[in-house]
């Protein structure tokens, strides 16, 4: 188990890391998310005893990192997927960690097999594509079998076979009762591997929670409506005063229970060609969650469409949802 | 929300690998693999010992016009003539005897930079992040690769310095070979080169951790060894202090301390020489070992 209280973490008068507080219990997969700069890497290296903490405390199973007598078994860590000399073999890399703690040679091998890395073990890491730097360091993390994981970005540069072989790995290991935790950026990814997520913003605690209880955040009473006399439709809706949005050609975004919409369609005799419940995906929550807590932001690009909501349409705005 | 509130437990094993623990042996022995599977170190080993034992041979070509000279000039005092300057017999018989350290100025400044390279290409690399994670306690992280360095670089000098005789005896005089021959003086020699090469590898690894780059770490170590030496030797006219201190530099030190033939009351004796130069190469390796143990690995 890994568990994180009130850590703050100071570079001069900059908080990387403002006192966060968080558990990743054995057997569960714990998403780390939060945009760039947000302190998620700072705090796995907290954890791992990089970095002394400004105040607070990171413990693995109830230990600072650097008091534990076998760390490679305790905590199995992907930091840097290039963190290793290029200079020497990647067989050689993991054999000259697995000694350390007396772990046997052929230990090493194993887990080069396991990572489909065998036919590259002998190369030289400066050889290796940015994937297979990827699969060396979770070789190394998995080197001790360890109680806990702690995975950062894991999946970058990965080939689809690897991404998915990532997302397996991390749940059989919480199935055998280890603690992972897994930082990354691809929301899709993450939606189906975390049983919890932890969501930080420059440096604070955004979210803390299950998935299930994160997807909840967002507003998912928004329904889908096509039909081919949508304006007719539309000012339905608005004598009725509920809030929609004009989607593509053919669509409206109808803020109102489904059964409810149905019902108007067939009190209005227009027909209601499909009509689908808005389920916010990861992504979606995670993006209006983190809005202002980016250090980076992204500029549009000049003539850029505003996706999926048409304009220029008389009942389409954002007055009609005042109503 | 699901965080569990759990209170500090006894750390948790591996299923597998209950038994296993991370040891200092262990540590040393990770520092090892990591010395020589790379080939960097290799060819920066066999450059040392052939430079070391190239200048060695030279050097051999030197003392034979040497030991003509000596020669020359000992049969014109027998006929009468006045003595003049330069190194007697036993004199030339000293350099042939202590020929293993001819290259030692050379080979100590590569092992030096096989020091530095050693840590500061873990920090070019981000391996220092590996192998901080593996072996978290700073200090023993520090002592393993010290010793391990100090291994390679005392067993390259030992090697080089006993190969440069070894060389050197192919070359020399057969009058001088005969009079010279492996004595505790010769062997002496050899283990003071092997010292020296380990010596300068803690100030390596010290200015290489110090610094956490290559570069400034090999810059550091030539500015203490040769721009110092050179610097105090151009000004010492102007001062005494700077006179006595002259001979304390460290590559002053490494040449008393390596050379054959040193009197038991001279001003600085082999062991007098050894210290002082020890002194000269700790404070690198501790200043290293604080910015290792004492502030963060980024």
């Amino acid at each position: 188990m890994l568990e994180v209280r009130n850590l703050t973490k100071q570079y001069g008068n900059q908080a990387a890391v403002d006192g966060i507080s968080f558990t990743v219990p054995d057997g569960r997969v714990t998403g780390f998310l939060g945009p760039n700069g947000a302190g998620k890497s700072t705090t796995m290296r907290l954890l791992l005893g990089l970095e002394k903490p400004t105040s607070g405390t990171a413990l693995i199973d109830g230990k600072n990192y650097r008091s534990l007598p076998s760390p490679l078994t305790s905590v199995g860590a992907l930091l840097d997927a290039k963190a290793m000399h290029p200079g020497r073999s990647g067989r050689a890399h993991l054999r000259s960690l697995a000694v350390t703690h007396g772990l046997p040679a052929s230990r090493a091998d194993e887990v080069i097999e396991m990572t489909g890395l065998t036919n590259v073990a002998s190369k030289k890491v400066r050889g290796f594509s940015l994937g297979m730097g990827q699969r060396l360091g979770i070789a190394a993390a998995l080197l001790g079998n360890p109680q806990n994981v702690i995975l950062d970005e894991p999946v970058n540069g990965l080939d689809p076979e690897g991404v998915i072989w990532v997302r397996n790995l991390a749940r059989h290991l919480a199935s055998q009762g280890t603690s992972v935790l897994i930082s990354s950026h691809l929301m899709s990814e993450m939606s189906q591997t975390a049983d919890d997520l932890v969501v930080i913003g420059r440096g604070r605690i955004l979210a803390n929670s299950s998935m299930q209880d994160f997807l909840a955040l967002a507003n998912n009473d928004r329904v889908l409506v096509r039909t081919d006399e949508r304006d007719d439709f539309a000012r339905r809706l608005k004598e009725r005063s509920v809030a929609f949005d004009a989607v593509e050609t053919d669509g409206l975004l109808v803020q109102a229970p489904t059964r409810d919409i149905a019902r108007l369609g067939v009190d209005a005799g227009v027909l209601l060609h499909e009509i689908i419940p808005q389920v916010a995906t990861l992504e979606e929550v995670y993006m209006n969650m983190t809005r202002d807590e980016v250090e980076y932001q992204s500029g549009e690009f000049a003539g850029q469409p505003t996706p999926e909501i048409a304009t220029g349409t008389p009942w389409g705005t954002t007055a009609d949802k005042e109503n | 929300m699901t965080t569990a509130t759990l209170s500090a437990g006894t750390p948790q094993v591996s299923a597998h690998f209950p038994s296993h623990k991370l040891t200092f042996l262990g540590a040393v022995r990770g520092e090892a693999i990591k010395f020589r599977t790379l080939a960097t170190n290799w060819i920066m080993l066999a450059v040392t010992l052939l430079i070391m034992v190239g200048m060695g041979a030279m050097f051999a070509v030197v003392i034979n016009q040497m030991y003509e000279s000596a020669l020359a000039a000992q049969e014109a005092v027998a006929t009468g003539a006045a003595p003049v300057a330069g190194p007697t017999v036993d004199n030339v018989y000293n350099y042939a005897r202590g020929i293993g350290d001819s290259g030692m100025m050379f080979g100590s400044m590569l092992v030096a930079s096989i020091a530095v390279v050693f840590i500061g290409s873990e920090y070019a690399s981000r391996q220092i992040n590996t192998t901080l994670t593996t072996v978290p306690r700073r200090t023993a992280t520090y002592l393993a690769k010290l010793l391990v360095v100090s291994f390679w670089t005392f067993f390259i000098g030992f090697i080089s310095a006993a190969l440069s005789y070894g060389v050197a005896q192919l070359l020399l005089d057969s009058r001088i070979t005969e009079a010279v021959t492996v004595n505790g003086d010769v062997v002496s020699n050899w283990v003071a080169v092997g010292l020296y090469c380990m010596l300068m590898s803690w100030m390596g690894l010290g200015f290489g951790t110090l610094l956490r780059n290559n570069a400034g770490g090999i810059v550091l170590v030539v500015v203490v060894m040769f721009i110092l030496s050179i610097a105090m030797n151009m000004v010492a006219g102007a001062s005494e202090m700077i006179q006595d201190f002259v001979p304390y530099l460290p590559m002053a030190l490494g040449q008393t301390f390596t050379t054959v033939g040193v009197a038991d009351d001279a001003a600085i004796t082999n062991l007098e020489a050894g210290l002082w130069l020890s002194v000269w190469c700790l404070i690198p390796a501790l200043l290293g070992w604080a910015r290792l143990a004492l502030t963060d690995s980024k």
